[in-house]
């Protein structure tokens, strides 16, 4: 099997840069069989990396510990539904994860390519190998998952406690997926380029690429986030940790890339800037692989430091300058067709969206390398954590609420401040009247306000829409009004599927508000028997279990959850300890409820059998998980492909215009 | 045929830049009011008790000194646990938030603190980002304002003579409106017969077949 798997990774090696060497000859030399012959060696290379990941799965299922990275991430007490997480759970076979990713979604790319790209597509297809070409080389030459130890022990290490978790079986590989899918959207804009075809042919496949790359992403973080809150023991989700950021920078680019493309699907303006951002997105997404691979800032996720960085960094560098130049070179190809007509247009709104997006971005970007130019500068050690960005990227994040609730509402091209006023009336409204409400209820916390009133700004607008167009169907089509409403998104599926993607975003804001304004916390060493107050909660400890399990000793702790003098529930958490690993993993016990989550984690076990807990309420978190499904639902129905009924409406004025003036 | 913008939509213009222009600045006033926060969350305590969240404030400001990216708030190591006990042990005799701090400061050094003291040449962490967003808002006004100045790439047609187009006219613009959130009676824009509406941009195509 390893030599199977190491063969099928040299052989994908040289298809992947056979594929990019004979698209570009091939085009240069206007010969079709050569470039047809490079799209074929596409689709192998990505067929010969899934025989390369069937032997590695394989591999991992026999215990065959005489391959290293085998023994190293597994040993025999493991399950085998483990062996998904312990594919990636090191460099190597994370290396090849990534790759067969890229080879899969690089073959699908280009096959399912619009007609009216034919003469990019092979510019793209070099650019997709070229980048599957430097992962390979890199697993091959310097982890290569398939490498053998000199003798075969007899049981391996054992796969990383903290990765044997539900939300891990999903986390990595959605990122990591995202990450690398960002190359595809990039691909076909630096193809376009190169073919000269800078209009707006590529924005269509751009688009969905982009999107499938955003969904990725965004559920990545997400399940992140959740992970963090279930295992981690200290209630929080999000640390403000480098390669938390790392990630979430190139989602910060790519959101502004999937707001601005429609503004060039609609209106063919933006075209450099869509450039400009899918190239900064790609960017950041090459920094956040480096940032995973020794980058230069310790991290609880680091792989370990490798000399991976410097090879990272270098095809980061490439990454970045070569877009640049090709760009340059190709400026005089990229003007807009349209001119801006107001101020006071969705155009607008959407690149103050995306300068607000990006500056979230410069700010976790210049707080992650901040410390690094402190040391280099003055020799100052800084450390640059939550309360920097906290403070910083707070009140940016409720900008972009606002303009969530604004942008959708202001038609394209023009508007009148009049109909503006008008359409934005019941939002305002709607916001205000929650203000007032949470504030006579006795809410006195500004942030908090502004942000449970943008919430409400935003969800009145979005719902205002739904109903004006339900109604508006239901009317003039006497459809009833579930039909009329299910059609209505059906109609415009990328403008209802992103409303719905806000309402998600809205439910993540009300989490993190909930928690970061309102939660409370609390440690309290409790003796079996022993009570403690915390919100209008009772707890009531009942006392500890030991079991010993083949790797771990787990800790099974019960408390009895009471308010108002009514038993609420009996839960129990668990603190394990890995002695292979001298590392102890909680599993906190949650009451979960749209008001407020009650959050048990014990944080030691004393030799008296009392054990150290922090409790917390946070309130409003549940919407934050709860949102997740509902961003992949309204991402599904903007993607769904729908068949244009009529021309592009940039095109449309001439050919009505003209037709009859020259009659 | 090149007019440059006529006067009647330069005051529109100008009405709405001002529009944008109040949106930004609620923005950056925000970011304000937030760095002023820091500084203002000082109230005094009475010796012998003190206020929990404001112990958790500072909690959160401060790293764990062994374990990466978390705040002693966060970290579950028993440091992390004594470091907790020291701030209310000094909260309670009376000490303020920014005496506390400089307490972990001289002990561990500059970077126990979660971010850079607002002073200094640590200041630059600070008004980089701040001054780098007023930059960017302030590029994408002038570059919006730009595109909304440039000639017309294809020059206007003037006031329509024909009014047997109104019909199409009216047909293009209630396609080119689908996009936006009115129904369809709504927007000025949707008004075809006002000279004022249909000698913008949506007839500026023509130039080039004429």
């Amino acid at each position: 099997m390893a030599d199977l798997g190491a063969i099928s990774l040299w052989i994908a090696l040289a298809l992947s840069a056979y594929s990019m060497l004979g698209s570009v000859a091939g085009k240069l030399r206007t010969s079709p069989a050569l470039v047809e012959s490079a799209r074929s060696a596409t689709y192998a290379a990505g067929l010969v990396l899934l025989v390369a990941t069937l032997c590695l799965i394989i591999s991992f299922i026999s215990r065959d510990f005489e391959i290293a990275y085998v023994a190293a991430h597994s040993d025999l007490a493991m399950p085998n539904r483990f062996t998904w997480v312990a594919f990636y759970a090191g460099n190597e076979g994370s290396l090849l994860y990534i790759a067969t990713v890229l080879s899969i979604m690089s073959a699908i790319a280009v096959w399912r390519a619009p007609e009216k790209l034919k003469d990019a597509i092979p510019y793209t297809t070099a650019v997709l190998m070229l980048t599957l070409t430097f992962f390979l080389a890199v697993t091959v030459v310097m982890a290569n998952p398939f490498d053998k130890l000199p003798f075969v022990p007899v049981d391996g290490e054992g796969i990383n406690p903290l990765l044997t978790h539900f939300g891990m079986f999903f986390h990595p590989p959605a990122l990591m997926a995202g990450l690398i899918g960002i190359a595809v959207p990039f691909s076909f804009a630096i193809g376009s380029l190169l073919a000269g075809k800078s209009g707006d042919e590529w924005v269509d496949a751009g688009r969905v690429w982009g999107m499938i790359s955003w969904v990725l992403l965004a559920a990545g973080l997400l399940l992140g986030s959740w992970w963090a809150y279930t295992i981690l023991g200290w209630g929080g989700f999000w640390f403000w940790d480098p390669v938390e950021n790392a990630a979430f920078m190139p989602w910060l680019g790519l959101t502004a890339f999937i707001h601005s493309i429609m503004v060039q699907k609609r209106r063919g303006m933006f075209r450099m800037w869509n450039i400009v951002l899918i190239n900064v997105a790609f960017g950041l997404a090459l920094y956040g692989m480096f940032m995973n691979r020794g980058g230069s800032v310790p991290s609880v996720h680091s792989f370990g430091a490798s000399q991976l960085g410097w090879v990272f960094l270098l095809f980061l560098a490439i990454g970045v300058v070569v877009p640049f130049l090709i760009f340059i070179w190709r400026y005089p190809l990229l003007k807009s067709a349209q001119n801006l007509d107001s101020m006071l247009s969705r155009e607008a709104a959407f690149l103050v969206n995306n300068m607000l997006l990006l500056a979230i971005a410069f700010v976790t970007l210049w707080g992650t390398v901040y410390p690094l130019i402190s040391r280099l500068t003055n020799g100052e050690e800084i450390t640059v954590a939550r309360p920097f960005y906290d403070q910083l990227n707070g009140p940016l994040m409720l900008a972009l609420v606002f303009l969530m609730g604004v942008g959708p509402l202001i038609p394209w091209r023009k508007s009148g401040l009049a109909s503006v006023r008008r359409s934005l009336l019941p939002p305002i409204a709607g916001g205000l009247i929650t203000v007032a409400v949470l504030a006579a209820l006795g809410l006195h916390k500004d942030y908090a306000l502004i942000g449970f009133g943008l919430s409400a700004f935003v969800t009145t607008g979005i719902l205002m829409e739904w109903y004006r167009g339900t109604g508006a169907r239901h009317r003039s089509s006497s459809e009833n009004y579930g039909t009329a409403f299910v059609r209505l998104i059906m109609a415009n599926r990328p403008r209802y599927g992103g409303y719905i993607v806000h309402l998600s975003v809205v439910m993540v804001t009300l989490g993190i508000v909930g928690t970061s304004f309102f939660g409370v916390q609390k440690d309290v060493v409790l003796s079996p028997g022993q009570s403690t107050h915390i919100e209008d909660y009772e707890l009531i400890f009942l006392g500890t279990v030991e079991t010993s399990k083949s790797n771990r000793t787990e800790f099974t702790s019960t408390v009895q959850v009471f308010r108002g003098g009514d038993r609420l529930e009996t839960i129990r958490t668990k603190r394990s300890f890995y002695p292979n690993f001298n590392m102890a993993s909680t599993s906190a016990a949650i009451r979960s409820t749209p008001v407020e989550d009650l959050y048990i984690v014990p944080s030691e076990n004393l030799p008296d059998g009392s054990v150290g807990f922090r409790i917390l309420v946070n309130p409003l978190i549940w919407w934050m998980w709860v949102a997740g499904p509902v961003m992949l639902v309204g991402t599904v129905i903007a993607l769904w492909p729908q068949k244009i009924r009529v021309p592009m409406p940039a095109q449309t004025p001439r050919s009505y215009v003209t037709r009859p003036s020259a009659a | 045929m090149r007019p440059s913008i006529p006067p009647h939509l330069q005051t529109t213009l100008v009405s709405k830049t001002g529009f944008l222009l109040a949106a930004l600045l609620l923005c950056a006033a925000l970011s304000v009011v937030q760095l002023g926060t820091l500084q203002a969350q000082t109230p005094q305590p009475g010796a012998g008790s003190f206020n929990e969240k404001e112990a958790q404030g500072i909690d959160g400001m401060i790293m764990c000194p062994v374990c990466p990216a978390e705040t002693i708030d966060q970290a579950q190591v028993e440091i992390a646990r004594q470091m907790r006990q020291m701030v209310r042990a000094m909260l309670a005799e009376g000490k303020e938030r920014q005496e506390i701090l400089e307490f972990f400061v001289d002990r561990y050094g500059q970077d126990i603190l979660g971010a850079p003291p607002k002073s200094g040449i640590n200041l630059v962490a600070w008004l980089a980002p701040v001054g780098g967003v007023a930059a960017a808002l302030l590029a994408v006004y002038f570059v919006l304002r730009s595109m909304a100045r440039r000639e017309p790439l294809l020059a206007q047609s003037g006031p329509i003579q024909d009014v047997g187009l109104l019909p199409y006219l009216q047909l293009v613009d209630r396609y080119l409106d689908m996009t936006r959130s009115e129904p369809i009676s709504g927007g000025p824009s949707n008004h075809p017969a006002t000279t004022d509406e249909l000698s913008g941009s949506k007839l500026a195509d023509s130039e080039e077949k004429t």
